[in-house]
C-alpha cells in the first residue's frame, strides 16, 4: 500500500498507466478502498467551502497615466518595430540620394551678382537709347513735333527699363532665397550625418 | 460569420494594446477567484479587497511581461500569492475577522458544538474553520489544488517551491483535514 500514491490518484496526478494500476489495487485491496473513500469524502467536504461575491466589482477606467505609452507598445510589437526600421532606412537612403544630387542649372542662376545684372541692364537701356537718338537724327526736318516724340519716346524707353529691372530685381530675390534655403538645408543635414561622414 | 468565445488570449492581446474594456472584461473573469483565495489567506475582506486591486492593476502594468499568454492563470495567481505575503510579511498574522468564533479555539472541532445535521452553510463554516488549522503554506497548497485545480507543476510556478516540496505540504494538510473532518463527514452522510 505504501508505494500506491492514493492522493494523486485522487487529484488526477497519474499517468494513464499508473491511474490503471491504482485502479487495480482499488479493487482488490478493502483497506486502501476504505482510505480511498475517506479522501473522497475529505475532498468532498471541502467543496462545501463557498466563494464570496465581491463587495464591489474592480474595473479599470481608461486613464492615460495607467495606458502603456505609444512607444511601450510599439516596442512589445516586433512586427511593428521591424516595419519602421525598413522604413527608417528607406528613408535615409532617399534623403541620401536627395542630398547628394547635382545641383540644377536654374539653381546656378542664383550665384548671380545684383550689380552684374544692373550693369547689363543699363547697358540694354542705354544701347536702345541710342537707337532711338540714331533715327531721330536719321530725320532730315527736324522740328518741334519731332523733339516731343523723341521725348515721348525717350520716357517710353526708361519706363521700360524702370520695368525690367524691376523684373530683375525679384528674380534675383527668387534665387538668392532659393540658395539661402539650400544652403540652410546642407547645414543640417550635415549635423544630422554622423561625425566621420560631415 | 463564424461565432466563438472571447478567449484570455484574446483579451490579453487586446489589452497589450491599451483596450482598458478587454482588461475589464478579463478582471470580470478572474476577481472572483483572485479575490477569494487573497481572502482564505489574509481572512480580512477590506485587506482581500485590496490587495485584489492590487493584484489586477500589477497584472496590467507587466502584461508585456507574460512570455506564454496560456499561462495567465498561474502567472496571475503568482502575483496574487507574492501580494498577499508582502502584505501578511508586513501585518501581523493574529488579525482574525472571518469564522474568527470557531477559529479561535484550535484545540476544539469545528463539529463538536451542533451535535445535529450540519447545513451546507454550516458545512461551509466549519471546513473554512477546519482550514484555518493548517498552516499558512499548506492552506495555499490545499487552496490552489482542490479549490483552483491546478496541477502540481503550476503550483510549484506560483510558489516558486519544486515539485516535491509542494506535495509534501498537500498531502501533510490533507492528512490534517481528513482527521479534522471526519466527524463531520459522518454527519455528511447522513446530510447528503
Amino acid at each position: 500500500m505504501s508505494d500506491i500514491d492514493l492522493k494523486a490518484y485522487l487529484f488526477g496526478e497519474l499517468a494513464e498507466e499508473e491511474r490503471r494500476r491504482v485502479a487495480a489495487q482499488l479493487e482488490k485491496d478493502p483497506a486502501l478502498r476504505a482510505e480511498y473513500a475517506r479522501l473522497e469524502q475529505t475532498q468532498a467536504m471541502l467543496g462545501f467551502v463557498q466563494d464570496e461575491e465581491l463587495p464591489r466589482r474592480i474595473a479599470f477606467v481608461s486613464d492615460k497615466v495607467f495606458e502603456p505609452s505609444w512607444w511601450q507598445r510599439f516596442l512589445a510589437s516586433g512586427p511593428q518595430l521591424g516595419f519602421a526600421s525598413a522604413a527608417l532606412l528607406a528613408l535615409a537612403m532617399v534623403g541620401h540620394g536627395w542630398l547628394s544630387r547635382p545641383v540644377a542649372p536654374a539653381m546656378q542662376a542664383a550665384k548671380f551678382d545684383e550689380a552684374v545684372v544692373r550693369q547689363v541692364v543699363a547697358a540694354e537701356v542705354s544701347q536702345r537709347m541710342n537707337d532711338v537718338l540714331r533715327q531721330v537724327s536719321d530725320v532730315p526736318n527736324s522740328d518741334v513735333k519731332t523733339a516731343q516724340l523723341i521725348a515721348v519716346a525717350m520716357k517710353q524707353a526708361e519706363k521700360r527699363a524702370e520695368l525690367d529691372r524691376a523684373a530683375d530685381r525679384l528674380t534675383i530675390e527668387e534665387n538668392f532665397n532659393l540658395l539661402r534655403r539650400l544652403i540652410s538645408r546642407d547645414q543640417v543635414a550635415s549635423y544630422q550625418r554622423p561625425a566621420g561622414e560631415r | 460569420m463564424i461565432f466563438r468565445e472571447v478567449e484570455d488570449r484574446d483579451l490579453i492581446l487586446q489589452t497589450r494594446k491599451g483596450k482598458v474594456e478587454a482588461y475589464n472584461l478579463l478582471i470580470s473573469r478572474w476577481e472572483k477567484r483572485i479575490y477569494n483565495y487573497v481572502l482564505r489567506l489574509v481572512r480580512n475582506r477590506e485587506d482581500a479587497l485590496d490587495l485584489t486591486q492590487d493584484v489586477f492593476m500589477k497584472a496590467y502594468q507587466n502584461m508585456n511581461k507574460l512570455d506564454d499568454v496560456e499561462r495567465f492563470g498561474p502567472w496571475l495567481f503568482r502575483i496574487a500569492h507574492n501580494e498577499t505575503f508582502s502584505l501578511l510579511r508586513r501585518h501581523r498574522p493574529d488579525r482574525v475577522e472571518l469564522n474568527e468564533a470557531i477559529a479561535e479555539d484550535p484545540g476544539s472541532s469545528p463539529f463538536e458544538s451542533g451535535g445535529g445535521r450540519l447545513l451546507p452553510l454550516e458545512l461551509s463554516v466549519a471546513v473554512t474553520a477546519a482550514l484555518t488549522r493548517l498552516k499558512p503554506e499548506q492552506r495555499e497548497t490545499v487552496m490552489l489544488k482542490v479549490f483552483e485545480g491546478f496541477k502540481f507543476e503550476e503550483i510549484a510556478e506560483i510558489l516558486e517551491t519544486p515539485v516535491s516540496t509542494i506535495k509534501s505540504r498537500l498531502y501533510t494538510a490533507f492528512d490534517l483535514l481528513k482527521d479534522v473532518l471526519a466527524p463531520a463527514g459522518k454527519q455528511l452522510g447522513k446530510t447528503v
